[in-house]
């Protein structure tokens, strides 16, 4: 059971890379819930996920964090609004952050990983000495019915291909050397650039799926 | 007003690239820029926080270089595999380190390698994390003592703050993030190379055993 569980994850998230963004897609003025989005999901592999407010996680700051960092009314309301999903695997645990946008009738979600934890409760893969950008990559949400929904990711080798090649005009950053790339669009842009590609089969193509359906 | 998603869970959960040590996007040098100095080989002792740990510099593997680019693995010979460890020996971290001359002085860029630990973490997790240099200018006092200074990342965001500069960067949780190319980062190093305000305190390595 263990193995297929393992085998579904690894299955799911090897196939290509995915778009990764330095300033989210979620902003005060469009994130959006769906109060069909948390509980327990499954996908086609048995793989688990754990969707759940931020507010019902580990995640929910406490009066004091609040009160340090001085929220307004407009914060609160935002950080109620976003979800963690949360696996497991080879014995490391993960928590992610999701945010919902609608554009266009159509739903996306924006993902930024947030931990990955050993069973001794520290961080697996930002370890000292080393230093990384957090980024965050966006699915389209489809959902089949109540129950059953599908994330579609932006193929993120095609779109950097498309980028670099300067037939898509959107801000990004590449160092050749390292091969780094990320898009520094703003998330008014990034609204933007799917309000007018969100629905171009071709940028998905090739990209990562996960169906899920709720256990 | 906008605000990312990013704003507000920075409140809470500040990654490691907003520690005090400036991160670039870009690599501080080209390659014409590297260098190799036998003399970095061999196990160094230093204290940070005030606990005591050791940086152990080796040339790069043949079989560490499939993670590098082929342009990076171009240069790789001159580079080095250094690992972090704790006073007891357990490794901490490893990165990839290259020696280059910019200006008058000598400066580590240092570029995460993953260690046993990191590789059997989930791919997708793991690309959402860039990786990104470290710098820090190396002062050879002789061949069993070196200093080495991270450039103090506040120092170059009050530049930034009072538009004494002009450099690439971008803001995300309210903070800069450096994303100016290589040649932006060089005049930068350049021009402050010798204000001791721009560096962190110096890190003094002895060396513990020779390679």
């Amino acid at each position: 059971m263990r193995i297929c569980f393992s085998t579904g994850i690894l299955l799911l998230f090897t196939l290509s890379s995915c778009i990764t963004i330095l300033q989210g897609l979620i902003t005060h003025d469009n994130i959006v819930t769906d109060s069909r989005l948390p509980g327990k999901w499954m996908t086609t592999d048995s793989t688990s996920f754990i969707v759940q407010k931020i507010m019902d996680s580990k995640f929910k700051p406490t009066l004091e964090e609040l009160n340090r960092h001085e929220y307004t009314k407009a914060d609160s309301l935002f950080f109620t609004k976003l979800y963690v999903l949360s696996f497991r695997e080879n014995n490391l645990n993960y928590s992610w952050f999701a945010g919902i946008v609608k554009i266009h009738e159509q739903y996306y979600i924006n993902l930024a990983p947030e931990d990955c934890l050993n069973d001794s409760f520290e961080e697996a893969y930002r370890l000292d000495g080393q230093s990384f950008l957090n980024t965050s990559s966006i699915a389209k949400l489809e959902w089949k019915n109540n129950n059953e929904l599908s994330l579609n990711f932006l193929n993120g080798d095609k779109l950097k291909e498309i980028i670099l090649n300067g037939n898509a005009l959107i801000a990004y950053e590449y160092d050749p050397l390292f091969d780094s790339f990320v898009i520094t669009a703003s998330s008014n842009e990034l609204e933007k650039f799917l309000e007018k590609y969100g629905d171009n089969e071709y940028l998905y193509k090739g990209g990562r799926i996960i169906n899920l359906r709720k256990k | 007003m906008k605000k990312t998603v990013i704003i507000i869970l920075g409140f809470f959960f500040l990654t490691s690239i907003l520690s005090g040590c400036l991160t670039t996007l870009f690599p501080i040098f080209h390659e014409k820029n590297v260098v190799f100095n036998s003399t970095l080989l061999g196990l160094w002792r230093y204290t940070e926080d005030e606990q005591e740990k050791f940086m152990e510099f080796n040339k790069i593997p043949g079989d560490r270089k499939k993670e590098l680019t082929p342009n990076v693995n171009n240069i790789s010979d001159k580079g080095y595999l250094v690992s972090t460890k704790d006073s007891t020996g357990k490794l901490i971290s490893q990165c990839f380190v290259f020696l280059a001359m910019i200006g008058p002085h000598y400066y580590l860029d240092y570029y995460p390698a993953e260690i046993p630990g990191q590789k059997k973490v989930n791919v997708f997790h793991k690309e959402h994390f860039i990786k990104v240099h470290a710098s820090y200018r190396i002062d050879f006092k002789n061949r069993d003592h070196f200093e080495m200074k991270m450039f103090d990342k506040s120092f170059l965001d009050k530049l930034i703050a009072n538009n004494k500069i002009n450099i690439r960067h971008e803001v995300v949780d309210g903070k800069n993030i450096i994303t100016a190319p290589t040649d932006d980062l060089q005049k930068f190093i350049i021009q402050y190379s010798d204000n001791p305000k721009a560096f962190t305190k110096e890190k003094i390595c002895k060396r513990v055993l020779n390679y």
